[in-house]
């Protein structure tokens, strides 16, 4: 029975960790901590998986766990230091899909999006996962109209990265 | 000018196949893995904080001695007081064990950020209450045995006696009442400094962020 329920948990995630792995690449900022994060969401996940009634969707479900752990309950083991290598792989930009000053613009926004706080990262998270702003409160715990006001912040905060 | 960030959001949803990929066997092993999320932290704290305070307040059980001077000082009829003080101290710690439990069960990693933001600062409330509750019994206690061994104490009493007669007792409540003070004042700053960096540490990060999630509701 409980092997059951392991194999399946396994398969579920397996097939939807984009998801935990875009989490982890936002909330850290090398392979390390990528991984100690990546396990840990996934301790939580699997710990919350009983209480997963599959009403929604797999992946719905772990958006919230997700962030909940990346946010509050994680703790850095220890100071992570962005490596070059780590960055350049996981936001790569293929040089001839886009023109220079759409790939330049992109490596600013992602370094600026990198910066940011904890709360608006998750903002921005939900949003580039294209999730309306009925969700993106639900999942954080505030109220539509202040999802919109914040994210219209972030917005103009990024924009003036871009455009000093 | 157009969207920055719906060029960002385009180039995000392509993402995918520069991310990582784990295999079936590599998520199955990180199951067996222990957590090491604050939740867990707090509650291996609380638990040595509960266990903590319970021994201390035993201590005075299991040292003969005391117990002796104890019986001495108050003599056969404060018995019942006794009792009932220490049956009074264990259903209170019974309350705030169930309490504590309860609330570790609430803290749910499937409901929303800030949810699971006030779940953990409620546990971490309660915890602050039974310290608060210790401490204030810790005075208390302190003040009674101070008022007992001026009151039935005859050493004490004798002592007093002769303060009275040479004139300095007033100097003598003084310097009693200092060191008194000293005391607890010590006790409560040395437990607030450990409080602010065990928990500081553990819960900075939390607190700025569910700050953060407060102001935006104003």
């Amino acid at each position: 029975m409980n092997k059951d329920l392991e194999h399946q948990f396994v398969t579920e995630l397996e097939n939807n960790q984009n998801i935990v792995h875009k989490v982890c690449t936002l909330y850290t900022n090398n392979r390390d901590a990528h991984n100690d994060l990546f396990q840990e969401i996934t301790i939580q996940l699997w710990k919350a998986y009983p209480k997963f009634r599959g009403d929604s969707k797999f992946s719905t479900w772990m958006y919230r766990v997700a962030l909940n752990t990346a946010i509050t309950l994680y703790r850095k083991t220890k100071k992570s230091i962005p490596t070059q290598d780590y960055e350049s792989v996981i936001f790569k930009i293929k040089a001839d899909e886009y023109d220079a000053t759409e790939e330049e613009q992109l490596k600013l926004m992602y370094k600026a999006v990198k910066e940011l706080g904890d709360i608006d990262k998750a903002l921005v998270f939900l949003y580039l996962e294209d999730k309306n702003y009925r969700e993106i409160s639900d999942t954080l715990g505030i109220s539509e109209v202040n999802a919109r006001v914040k994210m219209n912040r972030i917005k103009i905060k990024l924009r003036t990265i871009l455009n000093p | 000018m157009m969207d920055e960030l719906e060029l960002l959001k385009k180039d995000w949803q392509r993402k995918g196949e520069n991310l990582p990929k784990l295999t079936y066997h590599e998520i199955y092993r990180m199951l067996r893995k222990e957590s090491s999320s604050i939740v867990k932290w707090l509650f291996y704290i609380s638990l040595i904080e509960l266990a903590f305070w319970i021994l201390l307040s035993a201590l005075p059980f299991f040292w003969k001695n005391i117990q002796k001077k104890f019986n001495d000082t108050y003599g056969e009829g404060d018995d019942v007081f006794f009792i009932a003080f220490t049956v009074l101290s264990i259903v209170i710690v019974l309350v705030f064990v169930y309490y504590l439990f309860k609330s570790y069960k609430a803290i749910s990693t499937v409901d929303s950020v800030k949810n699971v933001m006030e779940s953990i600062l409620r546990t971490r409330r309660i915890v602050r209450y039974y310290v608060a509750y210790n401490l204030i019994m810790v005075v208390i206690i302190t003040l009674h045995t101070f008022y007992s061994l001026f009151t039935h104490d005859e050493k004490t009493i004798k002592l007093l006696d002769t303060l009275k007669d040479n004139g300095s007792e007033m100097r003598f409540w003084l310097l009693c009442g200092l060191i008194v003070l000293l005391g607890i004042g010590f006790m409560i700053g040395f437990i607030w400094l450990f409080y602010r960096l065990v928990y500081g540490i553990l819960l900075k990060r939390l607190n700025k962020n569910y700050n953060e999630l407060k102001r935006l509701e104003v």
